[in-house]
């Protein structure tokens, strides 16, 4: 009897053994056991979430042949063949990371995904029509063509869309698929996927509202909620309610507004877009809720703030678009420079205002960056090298032109990075839903922030500061509570580490580390920018050769407390670590092309550009922290 | 050669081969040729497809067609009037030294074509392309 018993316990045991120490996500994906390098204090990730594959119409019509799997290959450090392709097919360039990424996610816009496939694959009805032709033909015609159609469908799609909604769930199904193969269930834990697409909205003269969806895991929508049938944010979070959130198998996601920059102020406007109605407590809620994230950095610019927006930072003086809506990039006369209300600082600011008045603040977000490449290159970041953004940039064709590949104004985009326990999508999509998230603009800097009100101020010498920080204090993307004590201030500890690099190329060093506050006082927002570790002027780049010169830190950490903190004032934190000066992109190439701006005679045709005074020759790479929010208790 | 050969030959040859700025909305420099060739494919679009904010991009593309062709054939005119104080035999000589000369810049890579599906820059060989 006991034989048989010890015998069952053992096949009992043998049955139950794979699945122990497995987590089953709501969803009911399964995922195998703890990764090995699981940290309870959590480590940075970093990763691109904004990724547009041949499926994409503004891609596919620039001559992008990169699938879902190939951008997932490339992000884990696969070696990529690009536009221009010879006649056989041959790339005519290859791209490789040097560091493959953690994570990534293709977003290919969700609109056109039935019109490009049906021009594409002649075997669907709609291959043989006049648009499609002429897709083919002359694509960066028929991109401006189909992507300016609006809601209205094209005849060949059928009387109600069906023909080009039935192809169009070709390339979602296969985008979900790439997504999980390229998933890494491995104890390793190398690399994680998100399923999720861009929703692709205009208002006005092509002012940008466009949002990337993320999915948690791999139960998604059964077709994207495009702007054609979601023409408003308000529709989409319904969308994503009705046919995600509300179907209790786990499905969830989150919305990430990217290029507020180019919205022409309207990214952040508090209303409904649909009637105009101002944010009520609820919708402010649902917002916040829906968007807990904004990329504040990619290839079409920087959204953080604006000096010619009235900010007195000049750190904000960095990658610039001198343009507000998407015409602005083809035509010069009657741009609109980008107004307050189009960059994250103010909308940071205005929040803290409505949260005041609403008991809500529909702009209580975090911030990550990304690249939105056009070539299915995610994470392809560094300045040298950079191969072009592929979709709203320069054409390239059959042959790669003797030119600047981008406009100017453009740069190689950023990283998100994510603060998880570990590789997983459960724990990284956790991450980006309490926003312990930052941002690069390229480079893999370490940063972390706690704030709070007991944080020593030795932290940084502890060797303890993030088992500290937690315990003492809430993380990036926070909210602090009411002072356990009246009078008492926060202290901000933060904590950056320079991009190692590579043994051949290393990372540059830090120049400083700041804070910005934003605080209300009756009404108004105020706005303040503190170096609270390095310096500025310590270091520079000679933009003719690119040698850099100065110094500069490996790592800067301090603990911050506000001497100016006032409980009754909602507030704001957030980190800001700049490395030191290096060549822009645009500066290697035009370098390396033997433009020298000192001799006219050297400034060829295509390069024009190199030589405009109004693009610096030097950038100043960065990471932004998400904000910690103070509110005072009712 | 008649002034009037004269307008039309030159007409034609700077329709053909002059390039001008002109916006569809991407910005290239080329030729009327191109331009009304592009229109002519945009109207196929608009004719086949109707409305909606397609109907912008075809009415630029339009008024740039008529504009341009009306400027050319206006210069045209001009220079042929100036020609025609001259005899027939110098005539002849200038009117067609001048569309030599167009022909010939043609073949160097002097049009800004970003629209085109294969090369950002060509000539008059791979105007089409």
């Amino acid at each position: 009897m006991h034989q048989r018993k010890a015998r069952f316990s053992l096949l009992l045991l043998l049955l139950l053994l794979p699945g122990m120490g497995t987590a089953q996500d709501a969803a009911g994906e399964r995922e195998a056991s703890r990764c090995r390098n699981f940290d309870p204090l959590r480590r940075p990730f970093f990763g691109d979430l904004h990724v547009h594959t041949r499926h994409s119409l503004d891609a596919s019509t620039q001559g992008t042949r990169t699938t879902p799997r190939q951008a997932y290959a490339f992000a884990q450090g696969e070696a990529l063949g690009i536009q221009p392709f010879g006649p056989g097919g041959e790339p005519g360039r290859f791209v490789q990371l040097q560091r493959p990424l953690d994570f990534a996610a293709v977003t290919d816009h969700a609109e056109l995904f039935g019109e490009v496939a049906t021009c594409n694959d002649p075997a669907l009805p709609g291959y043989h029509s006049l648009v499609c032709r002429v897709y083919r033909g002359w694509p960066r015609m028929a991109f401006f063509l189909m992507s300016g159609r609006g809601a209205e469908r094209f005849s060949f799609c059928g009387e109600n869309g069906e023909i080009c909604e039935a192809a169009a769930r070709g390339p979602w199904l296969e985008i979900q698929e790439a997504a999980e193969e390229a998933q890494d269930r491995s104890p390793d834990c190398r690399f994680s996927s998100f399923v999720g697409y861009e929703w692709t909205k205009s208002v006005g003269s092509a002012a940008n509202l466009h949002r990337n969806v993320i999915f948690r895991n791999a139960t998604v929508s059964e077709t994207p909620a495009d702007a054609l049938r979601s023409p408003t944010p308000e529709a989409l979070w319904d969308a994503l309610d009705a046919n995600c959130r509300k179907l209790g198998k786990g499905c969830d996601a989150l919305v990430i507004p990217h290029n507020s920059n180019l919205s022409a102020g309207n990214m952040f406007r508090p209303e409904r877009l649909a009637d105009h109605q101002p944010y009520d407590r609820d919708e402010a809620r649902r917002r916040a809720y829906n968007e807990p994230l904004v990329e504040i950095m990619q290839h079409k610019g920087d959204s953080e703030c604006s000096l010619e927006a009235g900010s007195e930072d000049e750190a904000c003086a960095f990658e610039k678009l001198p343009y507000d809506n998407f015409m602005g990039r083809f035509f010069t006369l009657g741009r609109s420079a980008p107004g307050p209300s189009n960059f994250v600082r103010n909308a940071l600011g205005q929040g803290l205002v409505m949260g005041q008045a609403l008991g809500a603040n529909p702009f209580e977000f975090g911030v990550i960056g990304s690249t939105d490449t056009h070539l299915g290159t995610p994470g392809l970041v560094a300045e040298k090298g950079y191969p072009g953004h592929g979709g709203a940039g320069v054409p390239v064709g059959e042959v790669l032109p003797d030119m600047l590949l981008d406009p100017i104004e453009y740069n190689p985009g950023g990283l998100a990075v994510l603060w998880a326990e570990e590789n997983r999508r459960e724990s990284l999509f956790r991450a980006m839903r309490r926003r312990e998230t930052y941002a690069t603009s390229g480079p893999r800097i370490s940063l972390r922030v706690f704030a709070g009100y007991e944080l020593p101020d030795d932290l940084c010498n502890t060797g303890d500061f993030a088992r500290r920080g937690y315990a003492s204090g809430v993380a990036m993307g926070g909210e602090l509570p009411s002072p356990p004590t009246p009078g008492r201030a926060p202290a901000l500890a933060v904590w950056a580490l320079r991009d190692p690099g590579l043994p051949r190329e290393p990372g540059t060093p830090l120049a400083r580390l700041q804070v910005v506050k934003l605080s209300v006082e009756a009404g108004q927002v105020n706005e303040r920018v503190l170096d609270i570790a390095g310096s500025a002027g310590q270091a520079g780049v000679d933009t003719y050769s690119c040698a850099t010169w100065g110094t500069g830190h490996e790592q800067l950490c301090t603990v911050w407390r506000d001497p100016e903190f006032d409980a009754n004032n909602p507030a704001l934190y957030y980190a800001r670590v700049l490395e030191n000066p290096t060549c822009r992109w645009s500066t290697r190439v035009c370098n390396a092309s033997g433009i020298d701006c000192r001799d006219p005679a050297s400034v060829r045709e295509g390069y024009e550009a190199c030589c405009d005074t109004d693009f610096p020759r030097s950038t100043q790479e960065r990471a932004w922290s998400s904000p910690i929010w103070y509110s005072p208790g009712p | 050669m008649s002034p009037r050969t004269a307008r039309w030959l030159i007409f034609l040859a700077a329709f053909a081969t002059l390039p001008l700025p002109y916006f569809l909305p991407e910005g290239e420099v080329a030729p009327a040729m191109r331009l009304v060739f592009l229109t002519g494919i945009m109207s196929s679009v608009y004719v086949a497809e109707g409305s909606g904010p397609l109907a912008t991009i075809w009415g630029m593309a339009i008024a740039q067609s008529l504009l341009w062709t009306a400027l050319l054939y206006l210069a045209a005119s001009l220079i042929a009037r100036v020609l025609g104080a001259f005899a027939s035999g110098p005539r002849s000589i200038l009117a067609l030294s001048l569309v030599v000369a167009l022909f010939a810049l043609s073949l160097s890579e002097i049009y800004q074509t970003p629209l085109s599906s294969t090369r950002p820059r060509s000539n008059l060989l791979h105007l089409f392309e």
